[in-house]
């Protein structure tokens, strides 16, 4: 069972004086239980990959199924709650007077069972105190809690793939990891794509990486295989962590470090190993 | 210079308030840079900077002016230039250089120094050659300069700029970063607010808000080194100064407050 996108193209205004391609050829797939991190600088065509996958764009080219059903291409059918779609605007994505109706509003138009209890659930899962939020007015909220409240409204329909633009831009720390545990405890059932800039955040939970560049795949593949060099990095305009920049500089000065690591403890381990080994 | 003195604000119908017992001073010709989890206050003071809001208690004078003093604040607001986290929602004209001049224009600055003022804060902000570009046609990156660039063309010594990079991919943030210290170069004194703590490294001095009340003032290396203290604030240093860190402890001689890999590596190689 998977989220599969096959050969995605896609021209904004196509037909018009202002036609801007925006995506090539892309292909991108998920299981249920695995995340994808799809890296790019704005402007990319990260979103719009995002955009195809959710079926909210027909594809100029290209196709997407979702555990088999045709959700976007040619003949395509309406995805209906199977997958969840947070924007990179929260502020676009919230209207109702509370934030409990925001939030239950997705589970409630679904005919869930229980949407408040759906609701209240996930407003825990992304870190805010339901009791605290659920009477609040979304124009209340701050960018961060704005943010997390419109990540709560999709996880409240369960769908089997999410795919989250930019989740963690503009959350203090603690908002940070509590969204990293809401997509860790997400990915137990659902299959997850993760569109950013921010690579630190999420590299360390991805099954696969695809970084993208002026509309195109530049590189893909396992965090551990790609960690190993910044090369593809370069040449797609990306940048690679800093704190995988510097156990490369330090593997280039002749110190044998064969996998950087992303967490700090361990990379100092690595790095005193194979200082001390070379000096 | 940007004095508060003994500041306190609270929102209409909130009983709680956002700051308390504020004291802060802004120089010109320094970056004070102002941190603290989400809701902590952070954008309270900057709106409370350039007059935005005022004051429940205590008071703000902005080179000797009260804020509160409605006759001054027209001066004060051109003194100090407000930029916010989201470019799209501070950009008012159709093209690059109209939407630079929309500031000064209705301030009533007269033709040829509009020109001169729009053409400089364009420069400035390294959006020279893009004047008749239409905004939603700039990365965000871009956008954001062209709302500093819109700040600028008032003539500001104070730039308040509240969570600028937040929106911005790692491109756009070092463009944005550039500028602060050309600023700061010019001499203008800078509140930059963020929870980034890799941009106060750079800072000339911190402080870390909790619950609406200044809990650090002083030099970033002092915060960058009270890992009980970030850890209290929910603050969590860069991986890299972690990393630097960790290594102090292995027994390598390197500083924490490192900002680029470069540096770390020098460090380690010399140490």
């Amino acid at each position: 069972m998977a989220l599969v996108a096959k050969g995605l193209s896609y021209t904004y205004a196509v037909g018009t004086g202002f036609a801007t391609p925006a995506l090539r050829n892309v292909d991108l797939t998920v299981e249920r239980g695995a995340v994808a991190v799809v890296l790019g600088a704005t402007g990319s065509g990260k979103s719009t990959l995002l955009r195809l996958c959710a079926g909210l764009l027909e594809p100029g080219s290209g196709s997407v199924t979702a555990d088999g059903t045709l959700i976007a291409g040619h003949g395509a059918r309406p995805a209906r709650g199977m997958i969840g779609l947070a924007f990179q605007n929260p502020e676009a994505q919230l209207f109702a007077e509370s934030v409990l109706d925001d939030v239950a509003f997705g589970p409630r138009n679904l005919g869930m069972p229980d949407p408040e209890a759906a609701a209240r659930h996930a407003l825990a899962r992304v870190g805010l105190d339901p009791d605290e939020f659920c009477g609040r007015s979304p124009f209340t909220l701050s960018g961060g809690e704005a943010r997390r409240v419109a990540l709560a409204g999709v996880l409240a329909m369960s769908p089997a793939y999410l795919l989250l633009d930019e989740p963690t831009a503009g959350l203090d720390p603690l908002g940070r990891s509590a969204v990293r545990d809401a997509i860790a405890a997400a990915r137990e059932r659902a299959g997850v794509v993760i569109v950013t800039h921010d690579a630190e955040d999420f590299l360390g939970m991805a099954d696969e990486i695809v970084g993208i560049t002026g509309g195109e795949e530049a590189f893909r593949g396992a965090p551990a295989e790609l960690l190993a060099s910044e090369e593809p990095w370069r040449r797609a305009g990306i940048r690679l962590p800093e704190i995988v920049r510097v156990q490369l500089l330090a593997a280039h000065h002749g110190a044998r470090i064969d996998a950087p690591t992303l967490e700090p403890e361990s990379a100092a381990l690595l790095l005193a190993r194979a200082i001390g080994g070379a000096q | 210079m940007i004095e508060f003195i003994d500041v306190a604000f609270t929102y209409p119908g909130v009983a709680e308030p956002a700051v308390s017992d504020v004291s802060l001073l802004v120089r010109p010709g320094e970056v004070v840079a102002v941190v603290g989890p989400n809701g902590s206050g952070k954008s309270t003071i900057a709106r409370l900077a350039d007059g935005l809001l005022t004051p429940g208690h205590g008071r703000i004078m902005v080179d000797g002016m009260d804020t509160r003093d409605t006759e001054a604040i027209y001066h004060v607001r051109a003194r100090v230039g407000l930029v916010l986290q989201n470019p799209d929602n501070q950009i008012v004209g159709t093209v690059v250089e109209e939407d630079v001049a929309f500031g000064p224009e209705n301030l009533g600055v007269p033709l040829p120094e509009l020109a001169e003022r729009v053409a400089e804060a364009i420069e400035l902000v390294g959006l020279a050659g893009l004047e008749r570009r239409e905004p939603h046609l700039l990365s965000e990156g871009q956008k954001q300069r062209l709302a500093i660039a819109g700040a600028l063309a008032l003539g500001p010594r104070y730039l308040v700029l509240d969570e600028p990079t937040a929106m911005l991919d790692p491109e756009g943030r070092t463009a944005v970063l550039a500028i602060i210290e050309r600023l700061r170069a010019e001499g203008r004194g800078i509140v930059h607010v963020t929870h980034h703590l890799e941009h106060v490294v750079r800072a000339d001095r911190v402080l870390a808000l909790d619950r609406g009340r200044i809990v650090f003032a002083g030099v970033p290396e002092e915060l960058l080194s009270d890992v009980g203290l970030l850890g209290r604030l929910g603050l969590e240093p860069p991986a890299l100064v972690r990393l630097a860190e960790e290594l102090g402890r292995h027994g390598f001689a390197v500083p924490r407050a490192v900002s680029t890999a470069e540096e770390l590596a020098g460090a380690l190689w010399r140490s």
